[in-house]
């Protein structure tokens, strides 16, 4: 799913392939998914930001726009995930946005103190979901300024 | 037993005062006995000199007639001339014509003591073995009498009843001189010869008579005397008896004490120790000797012994904690242990003080051993069964807690998991639609929407479970809650809800709780949530709330006039997911009274329903408060 273009807008990291097309279809519809890549599991994303493992050779400098990070991930949990990248001076300032099924409050407590960026949960209804997903994409995307890369 | 030794004790000391009073008896007797013959003797004599006196008399009258060789009288019929008498010169005449006769001595003599035996009290006689006149001849005894001068002997005396009548005779023996022989001579006698004897009979009865007082003056007196001293004995015998008795009696109150003390100490396990600091002589109770299990035979009372009976581990506690107590003149009380012989241990406790001399010199020092080993034994066991009993509390907690987890870990399990797959089937429905609008007809349209329709739902009764999960779970917490006021926030609440409809919701007073606000509010927002759902099919509908304080308990209630249900149901109204309406009569997933109930459980009340199908119904709920609250 990677692109040619080495800017990457989006990493979408979620294990669950039809939640994962939804988002991706719905981005698409928005024409907010251009540059998204999405990995499967915790591990793999933290490969991707830290520019390691199948990621080596890409520009650890680059960072995505935004992460979309779902908390249930096979390997290393989306805590751990988020732990990893607000633990790390060169993944810090990467804005990160829970997407995930829960609206548990410890969930949500524990990804503040760990310094998320947003929260949001994924409702169950495909249109409310698009709308929060659509919303989410515009506004990081579109409407945020993120802070200037070290380039 | 006791009452043996008393009878004995009375019976030693009865013995002695009557041994003590024959005694006194004896003495009194005898003393009586003695003055008796005294004064018999006194009698005797008395009338031994009387009857001698007597008898001097007369010889003396003899001896004087005898001197004269006689005396003239004239003779009378009385007096007639002697015929015993043969001198010259019997008889004569005088001068002028007078005839006198000669009255020899012994002439004289018989007729004075014939004619006036009364004058003198005494009866006289002169008699002989060889008398001239008939009538001087003796008697019986006076011839016995005579017969015993003869012998040599110079007098006799002799008590004699005479007439029935006690008299004292007596005889002096008459001696022949020169003036007996005138008359005599032709006898035989010769100067110094016993011619014979004159007797005195003396009555004696007036000396009887005073000697009869005199002994019954004496019988009277000692017999006064006898009694006092018999009655003195009695007392000394009453005032002995009773102050054996008093002494018997302490000794028996003593023995009793003693006993007593010693029981006390045996049942209570507590002995008691005196120790003399100044001799450093030191005694237990029995019941020291069988708390250290001694034989108080083989080993006598010594700081030794008591050392050698503590715990080796304690010595040094014990030793310490008496001298200290000594040098600052404090009580002390401790606990130590013993080891008896066989290897057991036994705990006590033990308690002493020390008193002092008006130098500030320790003197003696006084304490007791109490045995606290079924206490220490009772403690432990408590120790133990408590240890126990924690561990079990920590096994059922992390049991507990495990559950707790578990329950936590399906729940978020529930919340993430179970979601995914609804919304796959949902979106994917719904790109269907989209994706394939031409190939699809409108029942196929139809037939995913119901697909879509019960994705949602299931999503609802996700949504549902889980919010009631965490109403058991969440804390609470606690504060003063103005129930009036949440109400009424409530009721704003769902006034957009109402818009449209003729529904008039009532507000009473409400009495304020402790409790948790959001959970109230939530209780709040479900009954009257429900109250206006199933008001939603009539025209004009009636919604009340009130409240009040009853019985230590605050008890809120929402009236309305809906729907109503009926009551056999009323049960199964709080259960998860219990609906007594269709989905198309009235929505909702049945979860709102199940957390309205479990959220008053929290809060320690009660929940519950009346109602009539179509009349309406009336939810109540009951809080405690506390009780300065309700008055």
């Amino acid at each position: 799913m990677s692109n040619d273009n080495d800017v990457v807008e989006i990493l979408l990291v979620e294990d669950n392939a039809t939640d994962a097309e939804l988002t991706i279809r719905t981005l698409k519809q928005n024409n907010l998914a251009n540059n998204l890549v999405w990995v499967k599991d915790g591990a793999e994303a933290l490969d991707f930001l830290f520019a390691r493992g199948e990621y080596a050779s890409r520009d650890d400098c680059a960072p995505p726009r935004v992460v979309l990070l779902d908390l249930r991930l096979p390997k290393v949990d989306g805590m751990e995930v988020l732990r990893a990248i607000k633990g790390d001076d060169r993944t810090r300032t990467i804005p990160v946005v829970v997407l995930t099924s829960s609206r548990e409050d410890r969930d949500i407590a524990e990804s503040y103190q760990l310094g998320v960026n947003s929260f949001a949960s994924k409702p169950v209804k495909f249109e409310a979901f698009a709308k929060t997903v659509a919303e989410l994409g515009m506004y990081w995307l579109l409407v945020n300024h993120p802070p200037a890369t070290g380039k | 037993m006791k009452t043996d030794l008393h009878n004995s004790l009375a019976a030693h000391w009865r013995k002695r005062y009557v041994l003590l009073a024959v005694v006194w008896s004896v003495l009194v007797i005898g003393s009586l006995a003695w003055n008796v013959h005294n004064e018999k003797q006194s009698t005797l004599r008395t009338a031994t000199a009387a009857a001698r006196a007597n008898i001097s008399k007369d010889v003396s009258f003899r001896k004087w007639a005898a001197s004269h060789g006689g005396v003239y009288v004239a003779p009378t019929e009385h007096t007639p001339p002697n015929p015993y008498l043969n001198v010259p010169d019997r008889d004569v005449v005088t001068t002028s014509g007078k005839a006198l006769t000669l009255m020899n001595p012994a002439y004289m003599l018989r007729q004075m003591q014939a004619d006036f035996p009364s004058d003198f009290g005494t009866i006289s006689h002169i008699t002989s073995l060889k008398p001239l006149n008939p009538k001087n001849i003796a008697d019986a005894w006076q011839f016995k009498a005579l017969l015993s001068f003869e012998q040599g002997a110079k007098e006799l005396l002799e008590i004699q009843q005479i007439d029935g009548q006690p008299y004292l005779r007596m005889m002096l023996p008459f001696i022949v001189d020169s003036s007996c022989l005138k008359c005599h001579a032709h006898q035989g006698y010769k100067l110094g010869d016993v011619r014979g004897g004159i007797s005195s009979d003396i009555s004696l009865d007036s000396f009887l008579a005073h000697e009869r007082e005199h002994v019954s003056g004496m019988a009277l007196s000692h017999g006064a005397i006898w009694l006092v001293g018999l009655a003195g004995l009695g007392i000394s015998h009453r005032r002995d008896r009773r102050h054996a008795d008093e002494r018997e009696r302490a000794a028996n109150r003593l023995r009793r004490n003693e006993h007593s003390l010693s029981e006390a100490q045996r049942i209570a396990h507590l002995g008691s120790w005196d120790f003399d600091i100044e001799k450093n002589t030191l005694a237990w109770s029995d019941e020291i000797y069988r708390i250290f299990e001694i034989d108080p035979e083989k080993f006598g009372a010594s700081y030794e012994v008591f050392l050698d009976a503590i715990h080796p581990g304690d010595r040094m506690l014990v030793d310490k904690a008496y001298n200290e107590s000594v040098k600052n003149r404090a009580p002390y009380d401790i606990e130590h242990r013993l080891l008896m012989r066989d290897g057991r241990v036994k705990y006590v406790n033990e308690i002493g003080e020390t008193y002092y001399g008006e130098d500030g010199k320790p003197l003696r020092s006084f304490g007791i051993v109490h045995d606290i080993t079924w206490r220490k034994e009772a403690e432990e066991k408590i120790r133990r069964l408590n240890t126990e009993l924690e561990q079990r509390v920590v096994a059922r907690t992390v049991e507990l807690v495990d559950a707790n987890k578990e329950l936590e870990a399906f729940s978020y399990s529930v919340s993430h998991d179970l979601r995914t797959p609804l919304r796959a089937i949902d979106g994917f429905s719904r790109m269907l639609l989209e994706d394939y609008e031409e190939k699809l007809d409108d029942e196929g349209k139809r037939l995913l929407n119901v697909v879509r329709d019960n994705t949602g739902r299931m999503a609802q009764l996700i949504e549902d479970i889980l919010h009631f999960s965490r109403v058991g779970r969440t804390g609470m917490s606690f504060s003063e809650i103005d129930m009036e006021g949440l109400a009424r926030a409530v009721v704003d609440e769902f006034k957009p809800l109402a818009a449209g409809r003729k529904l008039k919701i009532g507000l009473g007073k409400l009495p304020g709780v402790q409790g948790d606000r959001a959970m109230l509010h939530q209780v709040f927002e479900n009954l009257l949530g429900n109250a206006i759902k199933f008001t939603g099919h009539k025209e004009d509908a009636h919604i009340e709330i009130g409240g009040k304080i009853e019985g230590g308990k605050a008890v809120y209630y929402i009236k309305d006039d809906g729907a109503g249900f009926d009551m056999q149901y009323a049960e199964k109204l709080f259960g998860v997911f219990q609906r007594l309406h269709s989905i198309e009569e009235f929505e909702g997933t049945g979860i709102g009274l199940a957390i309205s109930k479990r959220i008053i459980a929290r809060h320690g009340g009660t929940i519950w329903a009346e109602g009539e199908v179509g009349k309406g119904a009336t939810f109540y709920f009951s809080i405690p408060v506390s009780s300065e609250k309700e008055a």
